[in-house]
């Protein structure tokens, strides 16, 4: 190993896990200044934590808020300590919260808190996604009949999906209009959301659990024969064709198509 | 090279989400903006909008924090073919990164953290800057960063450091007026003697900002006003290195627009009363 290697890997070790004994040597301390090198280095620490909290805490106001300050400040120590960041951009860094709060003692004894989480996780990557034009209808309609049953749907990368079992909306809106959290309620059959972007708005929606699958199978690749085929499993086969169609009107419309192809 | 190849612009300030609709909506008197690459890289929506609209109306340079050029671990492909296309979309006056390394071993450590100043760390940064340079199609600029710790192996003082990376490098640099005065207090050199070190064809832009003081250490917080000895320091800079493209950068605490253009009001005024001194 390098020297500079060395050096790097006994910093990383210090600001991850106090682990001091390779980095201390190397910093310069007068000699009269008993701690010096000690006081020098903890501010590295204390940086390193407080910048990955303040990501945390920019990225999971609803949980911050529902857990209060000290509960959320604790939680916080055990994800930085269980997750080193992985990606340059701090604003990822919480992207395994959720993942966290399901597998990890006493959190997941609480199962509402992940999904808590993973309600405002998914506006953030919304928000965050890049821009692409949303396709018209008109490309749609241009599309012939005898081709409609190879259509394949490109989405925006806006578009995130997300089921959840409780009312974790009703606990964003109330953070939204500071009014008081609501009892938190379980429900078994979980409800489908949608998040996108139309623009620069932000949106989010609830989906019944057919448009969900529909709209699932589709960002999954499915053609426009394959949607049809879930649909027939439901529905009298004449209508099965204009069901389709009015959910593929209605993902155009909603700006979350990007790009149609067909077979030929 | 003779001298900076780029034309100065002036006066500016940092992008902020805070200042992005006032910016558009008064259009006031900044020379250009510094936007922070991180914040734009890979994002559409709102941000993108708001860059892409100043950028029509004034110059644009892109600072990053991400770059790591100073990190044993491989350059990170994905993070340099972003920031390309981001380039590419933007069209900035100039791109710029820190004298540092962030993260080891894939592990990002989100802070600018310093180098040992061995003849190692040169070559080993000046063979990643060109790497760098090869790939964007550009050159760069290259920012000092403050710190709090010093290394015993170090073999030459930041400044020397600095100049030598550049002159292999052929790159170009960010002097922080601000992260001088901090490392000075906080290792004990005499900031003039920085300024003097450095190359001064190689300086293309200066950082203003402010700092808090914690016992015996200063914090470079950028998160304060300018303190009267940074910018005594930006007039010594002026007269060593002449009209050089300056800025305001605060990161946090983000006051008002009309407070950071009073300050850039100030950075004008001092500016333009130390060019005087260095053509007399």
């Amino acid at each position: 190993m390098s020297a500079l290697e060395e050096l790097q890997r006994g910093f990383r070790d210090y600001l991850l896990q106090g682990r001091s004994e390779a980095i201390h040597p190397l910093v310069r301390a007068t000699q009269e200044r008993r701690g010096e090198a000690e006081r020098r280095l903890v501010i590295y620490a204390e940086a390193y934590r407080l910048r990955l909290k303040e990501a945390l805490a920019t990225d999971y106001t609803l949980l911050a808020a529902w857990l209060g300050a000290e509960r959320f400040d604790t939680l916080m120590d055990h994800y930085i300590h269980a997750h080193p960041s992985r990606h340059y951009n701090i604003r990822r860094y919480g992207h395994r919260m959720a993942q966290f709060l399901s597998a990890t003692t006493p959190w997941c004894g609480e199962p509402l808190l992940a999904e808590l989480a993973r309600f405002e996780w998914l506006q953030g990557l919304s928000f965050d996604a890049p821009d692409a034009e949303p396709l018209g209808v008109e490309a749609i309609a241009a599309v012939p009949a005898a081709q409609w049953g190879g259509l394949r749907l490109r989405f925006h990368p806006s578009l995130q999906r997300g089921d959840f079992h409780w009312n974790v909306h009703e606990f964003w809106s109330a953070l939204r209009g500071e009014e008081p959290f609501p009892d938190a309620r379980y429900h078994a059959r979980p409800t489908p959301w949608l998040f996108w972007r139309q623009g620069r708005s932000n949106l989010f929606v609830s989906l019944d659990a057919e448009s969900a699958q529909l709209l699932d199978l589709a960002r999954g690749g499915a053609d426009f024969a394959a949607l049809c085929e879930v649909l027939c499993a439901r529905h009298p086969e004449a209508e099965v064709p204009q069901r389709a169609a009015a959910a593929l009107k209605g993902w155009v419309e909603e700006q979350l198509v990007i790009g149609a192809v067909t077979k030929d | 090279m003779e001298s900076p190849a780029l034309p100065p612009l002036g006066y500016g300030l940092g992008l902020r989400r805070q200042h992005y609709k006032e910016v558009l909506a008064t259009q006031p008197k900044v020379d250009w903006f510094e936007a922070i690459s991180e914040n734009y890289m890979d994002a559409g929506g709102s941000p993108r909008h708001y860059l892409e609209a100043v950028r029509e109306r004034y110059p644009v340079v892109l600072h990053g924090v991400s770059l790591s050029i100073g990190s044993v671990d491989p350059l990170n492909r994905h993070y340099l073919q972003s920031l390309r296309r981001l380039i590419d979309d933007i069209e900035p006056a100039w791109v710029s990164d820190h004298l540092c390394w962030t993260g080891v071993d894939h592990t990002n450590l989100h802070d600018l953290l310093p180098l040992p100043y061995t003849e190692e760390s040169l070559s080993h940064v000046a063979g990643r800057v060109a790497q760098v340079q090869e790939f964007l199609g550009r050159r760069i600029l290259l920012e000092n960063v403050s710190s709090y710790v010093s290394y015993t192996v170090s073999e030459m003082s930041e400044w020397e450091f600095l100049g030598e990376v550049a002159e292999r490098a052929d790159c170009l640099l960010l002097l922080d007026i601000n992260n001088i005065y901090v490392s000075a207090c906080n290792h004990g050199f005499e900031p003039l003697d920085y300024l003097e070190g450095v190359p001064p064809q190689r300086v293309q832009q200066f950082h203003l900002a402010g700092h808090s003081r914690n016992g015996e250490h200063i914090i470079d917080t950028h998160d304060q006003p300018i303190v009267d000895p940074v910018w005594q320091l930006y007039a010594e800079a002026v007269r060593r290195f002449g009209p050089v493209s300056a800025m305001i950068e605060r990161d946090d605490n983000i006051p008002p627009l009309a407070e950071l253009l009073a300050e850039l009001e100030q950075a004008r005024r001092i500016g333009r009363e130390a060019l005087q001194e260095r053509v007399a």
